[in-house]
């Protein structure tokens, strides 16, 4: 069955926040999560983009925390995948 | 906001480097019109609405504390959730607010909204009382796992905060973190004490 790898990169001056890792929510109901980025080393933010290999279908929703370095505070991003 | 909506191709997907950008400047673009960042400006002083949370931690027999029951005291809302750095780089200022203003009529009260649906582990209220434990929080906290208190404050990001008077009014919304002692510690240290003052 073909697989697909999902990498999340934030835009220049935001981090991915490591503490509540990314994650897929797949149509199925299944919950996917993002890992194997390298983090700070207060394990709080992704410095590796992480990356997640979805065997099947990929479709669904991603759904990640994102914090804006010029603004201290952290946002829910969701994308829809199909 | 419509969800972006990102359609794979066959190579591996890079995902949110634009979305994450745009939703950032967008929603920063939107906050900025109503209240500045950090440093709280408020266009108009509006009664704040009632907070209808049912589980509570950190007060009497687990007893809800309401906006109504808190008249004649300043009361400080912080919205937060225990896996958000900048929400946890916060509570130190909030603990030396607490410590410094709580005797003198100051009520601070964290309103814990999970980022994510339930398997991230932030709506289990075991995981919220180990977190108050962790970063030495004893100002009471609600649990906000439905978003209701949030939306009704139409907060936008972690943290977040709402000063509101002892006549119920809200003076002064804010977001983001800072640091016990730093410029904008000092500036809602002086609106804190203000208020007080009323």
């Amino acid at each position: 069955m073909a697989g697909t790898r999902l990498m999340l990169i934030g835009a220049p001056g935001t981090r991915i926040n490591a503490r509540l890792a990314p994650s897929l929510e797949r149509r199925d109901g299944s919950v996917l999560r993002f890992a194997g980025g390298r983090v700070t080393p207060d394990s709080s933010y992704f410095i590796a983009p992480p990356t997640l290999d979805v065997i099947g279908d990929p479709a669904g929703i991603i759904r990640a925390s994102v914090c804006p370095s010029y603004e201290s505070v952290c946002r829910r991003v969701e994308v829809l995948v199909r | 906001m419509p969800r972006p909506i990102l359609t794979l191709g066959t190579a591996a997907a890079v995902v949110l480097s634009a979305v994450v950008g745009l939703n950032a400047a967008a929603r920063s673009a939107a906050q900025a019109q109503v209240r500045n960042p950090l440093t709280g400006e408020q266009p108009s002083v509006r009664p704040a609405p009632a907070w209808r949370n049912t589980s509570w931690l950190n007060t009497p027999d687990d007893t809800p504390l309401t906006l109504a029951g808190l008249r004649g005291r300043v009361v400080l809302l912080n919205f937060w959730t225990f896996t958000c750095w900048n929400c946890t780089g916060l509570v130190p200022s909030l603990v030396a607010y607490d410590g410094a203003y709580r005797d003198q009529g100051l009520t601070l009260i964290g309103i814990h909204d999970p980022e994510f649906p339930p398997y991230g582990g932030e709506h289990d209220r075991s995981n919220v009382a180990d977190a108050l434990r962790k970063y030495h929080i004893e100002y009471a906290n609600a649990q906000d796992n439905d978003h209701a208190t949030w939306n009704l404050y139409d907060i936008q990001a972690w943290p977040s905060y709402v000063l509101i008077d002892r006549r119920g009014n809200i003076r002064y919304e804010g977001a983001g973190e800072f640091h016990v002692d730093d410029g904008n510690y000092r500036e809602w240290d002086a609106r804190i004490r203000a208020l007080l003052a009323e």
